[in-house]
């Protein structure tokens, strides 16, 4: 199975450059995640590896085979849609088969793969129905029927589960992670939800204006983030960046409370990130900060308390029964060796 | 009382509509109904005698050569035209569909011909295709490098290609207009589906863009295939059904009975005729659309 190369890709609308010098190598068999914030050039880049929009600059290529100049049938590549994009006036049966006909499959090894991937993806029951007759779930599923049922050299998925309600997309981005581990081939996906990237991926490329941010494993990303966007892409609910001061080893927050911190760093002002996770609450002890709990979202097993530090809105997740602090004084401390330190002007991650 | 009667929901909702059901009516049915008597009659518009005569007029039409000659004629033009107007304004819709530069005024130039009557196509084209003056001829003598006067509405093998010229010029537009219309509903990722599972652009077509398109064409075929099974003003001004019978279609038939032969109530079996023939057509064709949904 080939690797796939993109060798500084650059994809140019006229005037606007949506995607600017990207260079990714994506090892065969690998699920690799495109993540970024709308208008980021994610989906733009997955249509030029699909070979649905032309490259201005640079070099595709898998294995061997040069993907430039290549018709998107030329590249054995299949893809599922966000809009699933089945064939409105064929049945779902000849909606998976499609693929196959086009490539002249004889009729009994044709059936033989409908049957198998309608079967890896429970829709055999649907075979001889319409697209029209089927909920959004059911459609996702023919879609990737569509792609699968093909020996293709990578798969890529455009924001497929968008369109579901979210109780559905939980299921699906299950199945799809077990679908990649069943088939072993190259997946390439692409998402805005941070959770499907954290989920799904083997590698993280996070994308920011046609740029690459940062790339890798996914705990990778959310633990060291390199900058302050990454930090502030992952994660739900998100970090928290307070404004803090430190000077020889103490660190003073907006409302001018202190705490200690063993960062080796120069003095100065810096955006502070701490993840909602990172604080907990105690009884008493020292080092601590003393917060009132504005309001309390128990989720069941965690609740999510927020307060304000000065002017600064600050979300942590503590036990279930934080209700009970709602509108009190409390004592946090704060995991500090996981916490981040970014600076203020850059938003390089320095500590 | 008319308080009471303008309270009734049901009846306020027929009072509104009743004036236009008045009217329409007045100008459609009555003539329709005083036609089909007239269809019965032996009318002469040299003095008052009406007389019903039976079944004479609908005898006649049987034995009617010139009719019978004309209903082929006019099938036999409405099956070259609409084809050719079809397949042209498809290609140019399919066209359109690319990235141009001044679409919107091209197509609105590309609609002109559409818009202008076709008494005004049928005259200006019999300028355009005369044997001394017209454009056409003079362009053929510069492609040919000699002098060409070609007898365009006078010849009988050129009088045809005549007007199927100025017939497929005038009523093209009206083809691309709707197909332009219906293919730029076609779901481009559908399209885009099909170029990754490597569909060819003859299966493209048949089994995603036809079946989208099917609705919208349908309909312009049909409102094509009965303007030009009626076919009258633009061969008028043409040839007036000349030379000899050589352009006669039906309706000019039936024209030249009613006005020039003063056949009224002969002209009036014809009309019937075609009314049914052309009800006949329209109902079997709305009952396949049926029947392959």
């Amino acid at each position: 199975m080939p690797n796939l190369q993109l060798d500084n890709i650059v994809k140019n609308y006229g005037d606007h450059q949506a995607v600017k010098g990207i260079s990714i190598d994506v090892p065969a068999g690998e699920f690799l995640v495109l993540v970024g914030a709308s208008g980021c050039g994610k989906s733009t880049l997955l249509r030029c590896i699909a070979g649905l929009e032309d490259i201005s600059q640079g070099t595709i290529t898998l294995g061997e085979r040069a993907f430039n100049g290549l018709a998107p049938r030329e590249r054995n590549i299949a893809m599922v849609f966000q809009s699933y994009a089945l064939y409105p006036y064929l049945s779902v049966y000849e909606n998976i088969a499609f693929g196959l006909r086009t490539r002249q499959f004889a009729e009994p090894e044709l059936d033989r793969q409908v049957r198998w991937a309608a079967e890896l993806l429970d829709i055999t029951r649907l075979l001889q129905n319409t697209p029209k007759e089927l909920s959004g779930g059911e459609r996702q599923r023919v879609a990737i029927g569509r792609a699968i049922v093909r020996d293709a050299d990578l798969y890529l998925f455009d924001e497929p589960l968008s369109n579901l309600d979210a109780k559905l997309r939980d299921g699906m981005r299950e199945e799809i992670k077990r679908l990649h581990e069943r088939l072993d081939k190259t997946f390439i996906y692409v998402t805005h939800d941070q959770i499907e990237a954290m989920t799904l991926a083997e590698r993280i490329v996070l994308l920011r204006d046609g740029r690459i941010e940062q790339a890798g494993a996914p705990l990778e990303l959310f633990e060291r983030p390199i900058n302050r966007y990454v930090a502030g892409f992952l994660g739900s609910p998100p970090m928290n960046f307070i404004e803090v001061n430190i000077a020889s080893g103490t660190m003073t927050l907006p409302d001018g409370q202190q705490l200690n911190t063993q960062a080796d760093i120069v003095d100065g002002s810096y955006h502070w990130g701490v993840r909602p996770e990172h604080w907990s609450h105690v009884d008493s002890g020292s080092d601590t900060l003393q917060v009132s709990l504005e309001v309390v979202q128990p989720t069941g097993s965690r609740s999510y308390g927020t307060f304000h530090l000065a002017g600064t809105h600050v979300i942590a997740e503590l036990e279930a029964r934080a209700l009970q602090w709602s509108g009190k004084r409390i004592a946090l401390t704060v995991d500090m060796a996981s916490t981040a330190l970014f600076d203020m002007q850059s938003g390089d991650r320095v500590g | 009382m008319l308080k009471t009667l303008l309270d009734n929901d049901r009846t306020f909702r027929y009072l509104l509509v009743a004036p236009a059901v008045f009217f329409i009516l007045l100008i459609g049915l009555y003539p329709f109904i005083k036609l089909i008597i007239a269809s019965f009659q032996n009318i002469s518009l040299f003095d008052d005698i009406r007389s019903f005569q039976g079944l004479l007029n609908y005898e006649r039409l049987l034995s009617d050569d010139r009719l019978w000659h004309s209903i082929v004629r006019t099938l036999l033009f409405t099956a070259v035209a609409l084809p050719i107007e079809l397949v042209l304004g498809y290609l140019l819709a399919v066209l359109f569909l690319e990235k141009i530069p001044f679409k919107a005024a091209l197509i609105s130039i590309i609609l002109l011909p559409t818009i202008i009557s076709p008494i005004v196509a049928g005259a200006t084209w019999r300028l355009m295709l005369d044997q001394r003056f017209g454009p056409v001829n003079q362009i053929i003598s510069w492609l040919a490098g000699t002098d060409v006067k070609l007898l365009w509405t006078v010849s009988a093998s050129l009088v045809w290609p005549a007007i199927l010229i100025a017939e497929v010029w005038q009523w093209t537009p009206f083809m691309f207009l709707l197909l332009y219309a219906a293919l730029s509903n076609v779901d481009r990722e559908q399209l885009e589906a099909a170029q990754i599972d490597g569909a060819s652009w003859w299966m493209t077509f048949r089994r995603i863009v036809l079946p989208a398109i099917m609705p919208v064409m349908f309909i312009a075929v049909l409102i094509r295939a009965l303007d030009l099974f009626r076919v009258f003003d633009l061969v008028w001004t043409m040839t007036q059904g000349g030379p000899g019978t050589a352009t006669e279609t039906l309706s000019i038939y039936a024209y030249q009975m009613a006005f020039r032969e003063f056949e009224i109530s002969y002209s009036a079996a014809i009309a019937f005729l075609v009314i049914v023939l052309l009800t006949v057509f329209v109902v079997a064709a709305l009952r396949r659309v049926e029947v392959s949904r």
